[in-house]
């Protein structure tokens, strides 16, 4: 939205492999992201393009072995996460990054009440003690819909509905008051009606604690819910940026071309649905060139070959693609 | 609400093993061939004297009344008494309890001690010098018989080296050869359950969120995983004690020391059928009363069992 | 036109487990009636737990219905034997969401795809040329034919079951959230597929999902599921354009994107807070307690006395229209 401000959180050219055996898989082929205060930054793939491979790297977890980093730096104000020590890394997590993940019946752990899962945290990142922690933890609840009298505090995860875990998950997140939060899928295990009620909440506490987020989903329609700014990866790069407002209404890559037309809807009725051949290659089997070239429409000798670079960032809406905002007949 | 639903539920099970265990016994004594009046009297009794000593021990009476007052008698855990000694099941029973529970006791210390924490640090640092020393004391637990073991013991720590006594049951120290060897084996099995326990618990994705909340390693791993790893454990070590009474048994004859298990034999010698059917009626309740107990512990611990 | 399925009154109790057997059963599916024409696609829209799956389960007698009739093609199948019933089934094939668990890890697709076959007793070579056929027409080269599923991704698995389920020649087959686990840029190459079979073999369908979008894109008619009963059926675009239970609207209003939400009210209680929400639901449980109360009453921002002392039943909404528009709502706020 305000491109003059200071990112929050910047991705730079970050590469991450993975070995196993003589197998080497890229997971991340170089992608930038940009993250601000007070905005939702939407990322869109599919499974194996490498968005969760990027929550990870953010957050200081990737697992090495078997993961590495070829390239790239994550920056947040001004320090680049990826040269800290574990023990540096730790007081970041947490603290002032935090995450929501996709299924909150097991990412949440069974064997603890909901107030000592979010207390242990207080007590840990911001020195209170048991009192305070447990003062802070009834507010949390009340911020995330889960009632004023603390009574969840008590609970077990499995006492809890489906929503209400993941609004439980959601202020586990928020108790250190992050500035930066990765929600990965948060609604992806939910049923619909909830879907929007935690969206909705997301996008409350966003405004409210003036933190970045990063949305992770498959789903656009769910992304278009909830973002503020939209990028689509695919095969470990970033092949669309814009605002959601642009992006949606004039997608310049023919991936996202081709996905916003490949959801069926009422609209839709009697018309075959656009479809894209194959499927996502293996980060170990990644094509040359472009690497959408076996499944694009528009596909030339040139995309076989080279590589397309993300193009038009200054404009607000870049793409990476020879054919960037070409039409044809989908 | 549901907690005292679960132990109800928990407690009628007991009752309804202990049931089925006293009918299958009483069954099976009075199914074995020879009439135990006869051998209580000897050959040269007389037809009076074997009829005296049937209505003494009540078989002149018909089956269903037999089999109830049978059931009666275990509700007042009043087993008669003994057919040779005279004396009073129960109170024999009692005498030698407390030394065999003691040995079982001991015996199941020494697997929590040593098996947990090995087998946990197994876990934690996989393919470790931890973990392959952990690997050969379960594979070697599995593999020697509990005797053999206590037998070995004997020889290296009470003849060669004499430092435990030899025979008797007077001192602490007379149990520790006993408990050493009963316990051995048990926790070789202890150890291989909390390892996979722990691993599983480890790759779960709650150790994720832990990790995401900038929790130390320690937080993530012995408070976290931990936890939840030392449900499964639990269980099996309230059905391992259990066993370890059966062990005992056994290990009482090495050790030649008087518990349970030297009285239970003796039993079987003599053809002592009061003695016999006391004393496996005691042993399913005491063996129901520990799962009795491991469950109710487990549930006070692990919240989710209650529901389900 | 001719109804290829008629189901009437179906009820599904499943018993609850446990010593004692003092816990009641559990009501899957409470009295559903609905007619599916030949060849039509009749899609079956609720969320988790609502009873989608059960219904499918009875109606094909995989797992018999506790109580109600169903005609399949005119015949009651609850009046077969054993026998009869076999060979009524094989008319009748089902579709799982995760084609993963559909097929068996230790068998090629070819011997998959044989037995259903060879229980029919078609010989091998007319065998050999159904399976060459059926493989290529779901887009899976003969050749791949001796590999195992493993080999295969996601999409091209589903395929494979499709094709499987193809070889008994069915006339009907339930849908169960097809292409829930599949990749977005699949769904559409199964959906597409799933049309083109259609018309091919003249199919009936049952499609059975939690995505209103797809199930609006691809059937005929929508039956809206809520708690083991049908609130509200009628052709696909007047369920979208014109929904008349609260509990349709409030599925609509929640497909996100906003695709949809035109001619669904925007639901003023999603700004509510979840605990007001529960407050009311917790109030509105104890005057349900007699049993007779229209099951949505716990969320439903219209309901009253009404609904709370006797529950209302499917009826037509046609009003005195002269050409019956087939919408049919259980609600007595509509």
């Amino acid at each position: 939205m305000m491109a003059e401000n200071q990112a929050l959180l910047k991705v730079e050219n970050l590469g991450v492999c993975f070995t196993h055996g003589a197998m080497k898989a890229h997971a991340l082929r170089g992608i930038d992201l940009s993250f601000y205060r007070e905005e939702i930054h939407g990322l869109v793939g599919e499974s194996g393009s490498g968005k969760t491979v990027t929550s990870t790297c953010i957050i200081g977890l990737l697992p090495s072995p078997p993961g590495e980093y070829t390239s790239g730096r994550i920056l947040f104000d001004g320090v680049d996460l990826l040269g800290l020590s574990q023990a540096e890394m730790r007081t970041y997590r947490g603290r002032k990054i935090a995450m929501v993940f996709q299924e909150p019946s097991k990412y949440l752990n069974p064997a603890f009440k909901i107030g000592e899962q979010i207390t242990e945290m207080l007590k840990l990142h911001l020195d209170m003690n048991k009192e305070q922690a447990r003062q802070r933890a009834i507010e949390l609840l009340g911020l995330v819909g889960l009632g004023k009298d603390g009574r969840v505090l008590d609970s077990y995860p499995h006492e809890l509905s489906g929503g209400m875990k993941q609004r439980a998950m959601i202020a586990i997140a928020i108790s250190c008051n992050p500035e930066f939060l990765i929600a990965d899928e948060p609604t992806t295990a939910l049923d619909v009606t909830l879907q929007l009620q935690i969206l909705r909440l997301i996008k409350k506490l966003k405004d409210l604690l003036g933190m970045g987020v990063l949305f992770i989903s498959h789903d656009l329609g769910v992304v278009k819910e909830v973002a503020d700014r939209v990028s689509v990866i695919y095969a470990g790069r970033i092949v669309e940026s814009s605002t959601k407002g642009m992006l949606f209404e004039n997608p310049l890559h023919p991936y996202t071309k081709l996905l916003m037309a490949s959801i069926p809807d009422a609209r839709k009725r009697g018309q075959r649905l656009a479809t894209i051949p194959g499927r996502v290659p293996d980060a170990d089997a990644t094509p040359s060139g472009c690497a959408f070239h076996p499944r694009c429409p528009l596909a030339d000798e040139r995309c076989k070959t080279e590589n397309p670079e993300l193009k038009g960032k200054e404009n607000g809406h870049a793409a990476a693609c020879h054919h960037a905002g070409e039409s044809w007949n989908i | 609400m549901d907690l005292v639903r679960f132990f109800v539920k928990r407690f009628l099970r007991l009752l309804l093993t202990v049931l089925i265990i006293s009918t299958l016994i009483f069954f099976v004594i009075r199914i074995i061939p020879g009439d135990p009046a006869l051998i209580i009297a000897g050959v040269d009794a007389s037809a009076e004297d074997i009829q005296i000593i049937r209505e003494k021990l009540g078989t002149d009476r018909s089956l269903p009344m037999q089999y109830l007052a049978w059931l009666y008698s275990i509700i007042r855990f009043d087993f008669g008494n003994s057919m040779i000694s005279g004396e009073s099941v129960t109170k024999l029973i009692f005498e030698r309890f407390p030394l065999t529970l003691t040995l079982a006791l001991m015996g199941i210390s020494i697997g929590i001690l040593v098996a947990i924490p090995l087998g946990v640090m197994s876990a934690v640092k996989r393919w470790s010098l931890w973990d392959y020393f952990g690997l050969v004391f379960s594979q070697a637990g599995m593999a020697i018989p509990s005797f053999w073991l206590g037998m070995v013991l004997l020889l290296l720590f009470a003849v060669k080296i004499p430092i435990f006594p030899l025979f008797g049951s007077e001192t602490f120290a007379h149990y520790i050869l006993p408990a050493l060897s009963l316990g051995f084996g048990r926790a070789a099995v202890i150890l291989r359950l909390a390892r996979a326990s722990m691993v599983e618990e480890l790759s779960k994705e709650y150790v994720i969120t832990a990790r995401a909340k900038g929790l130390t390693e320690t937080m993530v791993k012995y408070k976290h995983a931990l936890k939840n790893a030392l449900l499964p454990v639990i269980t099996i070590t309230g059905i391992e004690l259990g066993y370890m009474l059966g062990g005992a048994i056994i290990i009482e004859q090495v050790f030649s020391l008087p518990g349970l298990g030297r009285l239970f034999l003796f039993g079987i010698y003599q053809r002592d059928f009061t003695l016999i059917q006391g004393g496996v009626v005691f042993v399913a309740i005491v063996f129901s009363m520990i799962n009795f107990l491991a469950d109710i512990l487990y549930s006070v611990v692990n919240p989710k069992i209650r529901v389900e | 036109m001719e109804h290829l399925i008629e189901c009437k009154d179906i009820i599904k109790i499943y018993r609850g487990r446990g010593i004692g057997g003092a816990s009641r059963g559990f009501k899957a599916v409470d009295g559903i009636s609905l007619s599916i024409r030949k060849t039509e696609s009749y899609g079956l829209v609720g969320e988790s737990g609502c009873g989608k799956t059960s219904f499918a389960r009875s109606i094909l007698y995989l797992d018999p219905p506790s109580s109600g009739k169903v005609l399949f093609d005119g015949t009651e199948l609850g009046a077969l034997s054993r026998k009869e019933l076999r060979g009524f089934r094989k008319r009748m094939q089902i579709v799982f969401q995760d084609p993963n668990s559909a097929l068996n890890p230790k068998m090629s697709i070819h011997d998959s795809m044989s037995e259903g076959l060879i229980n029919r007793k078609v010989p091998e070579t007319d065998r050999v040329k159904r399976i060459k056929e059926l493989l290529e027409l779901v887009g899976i080269s003969y050749s791949y034919r001796n590999r195992y599923p493993h080999e295969f991704s996601g999409g091209q698995k589903q395929r494979i079951v499709v094709a499987r389920a193809l070889t008994m020649e069915p006339d009907f087959m339930v849908l169960d959230e097809p292409v829930s686990n599949l990749d977005v840029s699949i769904q559409a190459q199964i959906i597409n597929l799933l049309s083109d079979l259609k018309k091919e073999f003249a199919l009936t369908y049952m499609f059975i999902s939690h995505d209103l979008n797809l199930v609006s894109y691809m059937c005929d008619t929508i039956g809206v599921m809520f708690k083991g009963r049908i609130v509200e059926e009628a052709p696909s675009e007047l369920l979208v354009s014109s929904p008349k239970h609260p509990y349709t609207r409030r599925l609509l209003a929640s497909i996100p994107g906003g695709a949809q939400r035109s001619g669904a009210e925007d639901l003023a209680d999603e700004e509510e807070s979840v605990e007001t929400l529960a407050a009311r639901a917790g109030s509105r449980q104890k005057e349900m307690k007699g049993g007779k109360a229209c099951p949505y009453y716990l969320f439903c921002p219209l309901g009253d006395g009404e609904c709370v002392s006797s529950a209302p039943s499917l009826r037509d909404m046609d009003g005195g229209h002269v050409v019956p528009s087939g919408h049919k709502v259980s609600c007595h706020k509509a």
